[in-house]
């Protein structure tokens, strides 16, 4: 036996194996249970700041989660009668803020189609500013809209038109990341092709690459026009137009106009669960293809 | 090599389906493509869309920017300890959120899982009800905790979470539904029980994938948690909406700056980790 020359070989795990898979187990418990210390002491602590900086206790406010919904439900039940037509009235202010978030969608999608094609390597016009372009994507993302809207209020004044721009300018680098992405993986023979029989960069993108992109690019398009219906609501609420801007002034003006919050709500909602759905399956069936 | 134009013209005489699309597809191209125009159009005229406006407003952003350059940086001690205390804020309110509605979406999503709750009755109104709780807006949230809690952070903390059971327990349901079922019949045929089958033959499958949806959904929450702020619910969003209606131009453009320097930072370190320790996941909503 080789062994023997050599004197016998150390056993690695002293107690054969099973000692060792109980050391290593034993281990790993060890470090999760610091671990997991850590993170609820971590969350205490935070939770207790939170408490402390807050204008209001979390134990008094306990009991009065349910007291403002509760409060709300019951004047709308006692006025219930003028739901129907309170829900009718808001339609209009409900299709503004879609059409703000279809505007910024379209808008911010077809700058995003630029940005993308212009920052994907190997498709790039001008390949040394490739780098230019998508930190320009992701300088434009990571604004969150409602800051961008807040400095186009002041600019611009109140209304739906800032709100449009700056979730046009959010769509447009979230959208365009994604697409880039998208790009990146598409097939280069067809624009190699383009390319050999002299087409320019617009043609070679437009019959190249296009028709390789456009379910996917599609599909996002539409989560992304979900998430600006929810996006434009909320700008309403800081000042600009829609539906977020009637239920501000719903909601400041209090007692007595409870059912308006009402009607507001369930539009919103509805309209949201609405778009949630459709889009869902329409994004199915472009990734899947229509027949299952 | 190219062919001579004669030819060409002879081809597209004889065969013009090879040269154009068929008449119904350009019909339906042209009338979409006329439909996204108008609808545009439209909506531009509706807003009160002029170019005029514009060309006023764009004299006041060069003011406003104006104000950007050169960065307003603050000196006083009780400023500076304000502003990151602001930023702190907002991050401890992303992360007990986060952990939050992860703590109480993990069991629910068991229920809502096709392999784990086999009683569809129950799965299917457990699965409408994480869908009832997505809709719901996190703003919406916010102002009925900021109603009974008062500004400040815990009215965000509570939103996120309330939001995050919806989003996290349908993620996790789905997680738990893409595992394989083979090492839980491996621990059923050893003779273990139900609940340990899930512990030991589940939980180390799905277990990364909980952390990596976590992480990214913390990531988001970030944002999430600059813009309750700015309804009032504390952190670095309420620090900059007042300084906004207060006209200091000069400290708003700064805590833009840090936001984000900050968003960005989470983003960067978030994917730092969830590339080393758990692999790829990257999560649409």
């Amino acid at each position: 036996m080789v062994d023997t020359a050599f004197g016998p070989t150390p056993d690695p795990h002293p107690g054969g194996p099973q000692a060792g898979y109980l050391a290593m187990v034993r281990r790993r418990r060890l470090y999760g249970s610091v671990l997991a210390i850590l993170f609820f002491a971590l969350m205490a602590s935070g939770f207790h700041l939170a408490d402390a900086r807050n204008a209001g206790g979390f134990w008094q406010g306990l009991h009065q989660v349910f007291d403002f919904p509760a409060e709300v439900v019951r004047e709308a039940w006692a006025k219930r009668a003028n739901l129907p037509g309170l829900f009718f009235k808001f339609v209009p202010s409900m299709i503004e803020t879609i059409n703000i978030a279809a505007v910024s969608t379209l808008l911010g999608g077809g700058a995003a189609i630029v940005l993308a094609l212009l920052s994907t390597r190997g498709l790039a016009r001008w390949p040394r500013l490739i780098w230019v372009f998508s930190r320009l994507m992701d300088g434009l993302r990571a604004v969150p809209e409602i800051v961008i809207a807040l400095v186009l209020i002041f600019v611009l004044g109140g209304g739906p038109v800032p709100a449009m721009i700056a979730i046009a300018l959010h769509t447009s680098g979230a959208l365009g990341k994604l697409f880039s992405e998208v790009a990146e993986n598409a097939d280069l023979k067809p624009v190699e092709g383009l390319a050999s029989v002299g087409a320019r960069w617009g043609q070679r993108m437009a019959f190249g690459v296009l028709p390789q992109v456009a379910p996917n690019w599609l599909s996002y398009t539409l989560l992304r026009f979900e998430i600006n219906i929810r996006a434009s609501a909320i700008l309403g609420f800081v000042g600009s137009g829609g539906i977020g801007y009637d239920l501000k002034l719903a909601m400041q003006w209090g007692i007595g106009k409870y059912d308006q919050v009402i009607a507001i709500f369930s539009i919103l909602f509805l309209t949201i669960v609405l778009f949630d759905q459709l889009s869902g399956h329409l994004r199915e069936r472009l990734t899947k293809g229509a027949h299952k | 090599m190219s062919l001579p134009q004669d030819e060409i013209d002879h081809y597209k005489r004889n065969l013009p389906r090879a040269f154009a699309a068929p008449l119904s597809l350009r019909l339906r191209r042209g009338t979409l493509a006329l439909g996204f125009a108008a609808l545009v159009a439209w909506c531009l005229y509706a807003f009160g869309f002029s170019p005029e406006r514009i060309w006023n407003g764009l004299g006041r952003l060069g003011r406003v920017l104006g104000f950007m350059f050169p960065p307003h940086i603050w000196t006083d001690p009780e400023d500076i300890a304000d502003i990151a205390k602001g930023l702190g804020e907002t991050l401890a309110m992303a992360f007990l959120g986060t952990l939050l509605g992860a703590l109480v979406a993990f069991p629910l999503s068991f229920l809502g899982a096709k392999n784990i709750n086999r009683f569809t009755p129950l799965r299917f109104g457990v699965r409408r009800g994480f869908d009832v709780i997505r809709a719901l807006e996190t703003l919406i949230v916010a102002l009925v905790f900021i109603r009974a809690f008062g500004l400040g952070p815990l009215a965000g903390v509570l939103a996120i979470a309330v939001g995050e059971v919806g989003v996290l327990a349908k993620l996790f349901a789905e997680a738990i539904e893409n595992t394989a079922e083979k090492p839980q019949e491996g621990v059923v045929a050893a003779g273990g029980s139900r609940p340990q089958a899930i512990r030991i033959g589940l939980m180390p499958q799905i277990w990364p994938v909980l952390l990596s949806i976590t992480l990214y959904n913390f990531e988001s929450n970030v944002r999430t948690g600059t813009i309750l702020g700015i309804v009032g619910a504390g952190g670095i969003g309420f620090l900059l909406s007042d300084r906004i209606g207060a006209y200091r131009w000069g400290e708003a453009w700064s805590i833009i700056f840090l936001i984000i320097i900050l968003v960005y930072v989470i983003d960067w370190l978030s994917a730092r980790i969830r590339a080393r320790f758990i692999g790829k996941w990257e999560g649409v909503r």
